[in-house]
């Protein structure tokens, strides 16, 4: 591939060096940023192929690149409410989707499934296929 | 834009090159399907970022790699993926229309017993329409299932 820069180690002037392994590794691997309100839809996304809206307060996002592992560490925010206080979560119960190719997860509000009212955005770090 | 050869590079490098090189598409398709008797309907959105990938073309994989690889992840010992290379090394696909784009993620994102032997069901499981054909509203979201009086196969083709 044109424009490739092949190096294991990244140097800065005065504050030591990097393996790029570390910058590898540390990437995140998948992010996204949607609306379950209406009609779902991604607002902007990397290494998504599709989300799939199954129910108040439910999706499932599907990866184009798998990941390696199911040990990967997915994180998630749930933009809703007009208080610094809200009760909106954003998580993912035991029965869930949770594999290589898809992650599913839930918002709610104080216990109950809740459609997010502004953006649920779901990211990850971990190892590729 | 010209597609760089990208046989034998990363898919994820290949979606990172998309992303700062590609217009994003958002597809007014949407696929509604049936994947559990007992549950609502499931509506699969396609990803903008992933669409564009698919109408440039050279990008993406052919969907059977995915295939192989859910495959490998069902083995009861299963660890991890040893055969990702698949995703790197098979010939990426040429552009698709955005109706062969739908086909191809239906096939890869929707579980497979829905649409294998969609036809020989006993009601439509799965339909292809656009975002104006669904509600308006999310209101009784958890009861919404397919129309029974909806022809399937006329829809989709």
């Amino acid at each position: 591939m044109a424009g490739t820069i092949l190096a294991d180690d990244i140097q800065h002037s005065t504050a030591g060096s990097v393996g790029t392994e570390y910058v590898v590794s540390g990437s995140v691997k998948f992010w996204v940023n949607a609306v379950q309100q209406g009609t779902t839809a991604i607002n902007d996304s990397l290494n998504i192929s599709s989300i799939t809206d199954q129910g108040v307060g439910r999706s499932l996002i599907s990866y184009t690149n798998n990941m390696n592992n199911i040990n990967y560490c997915a994180s998630g925010l749930n933009r809703d409410g007009g208080g610094y206080n809200d009760d909106f979560n954003i998580g993912l119960d035991n029965g869930g989707t949770w594999s290589t190719s898809a992650l599913q997860f839930w918002c709610h509000n104080n216990g109950t499934a809740n459609d997010c009212d502004n953006q649920a955005m779901v990211s990850a770090v971990g190892d590729l296929a | 834009m010209q597609t760089p050869e990208f046989q034998g590079t990363h898919l994820w490098d290949r979606l990172c090159w998309a992303k700062e090189n590609l217009e994003p598409h958002q597809s007014e398709y949407r696929v509604v399907f049936e994947d559990n008797i007992d549950e609502c309907a499931s509506i699969l959105v396609p990803d903008p970022n992933w669409m564009a990938c698919a109408l440039q073309g050279g990008i993406l994989p052919p969907v059977e790699v995915y295939w192989a690889l859910a495959e490998d992840e069902a083995k009861p010992d299963f660890k991890k993926h040893t055969r990702g290379y698949l995703l790197h090394n098979t010939k990426p696909l040429d552009a698709m229309t955005e109706e062969q784009a739908i086909e191809y993620l239906i096939m890869k994102d929707v579980p497979q017993h829905v649409w294998r032997d969609y036809q020989k069901a006993n009601r439509p499981k799965l339909v292809i329409c656009k975002t104006n054909q669904l509600p308006k509203t999310r209101e009784w979201r958890n009861s919404w299932k397919i129309d029974e009086s909806v022809n399937a196969i006329k829809e989709v083709a």
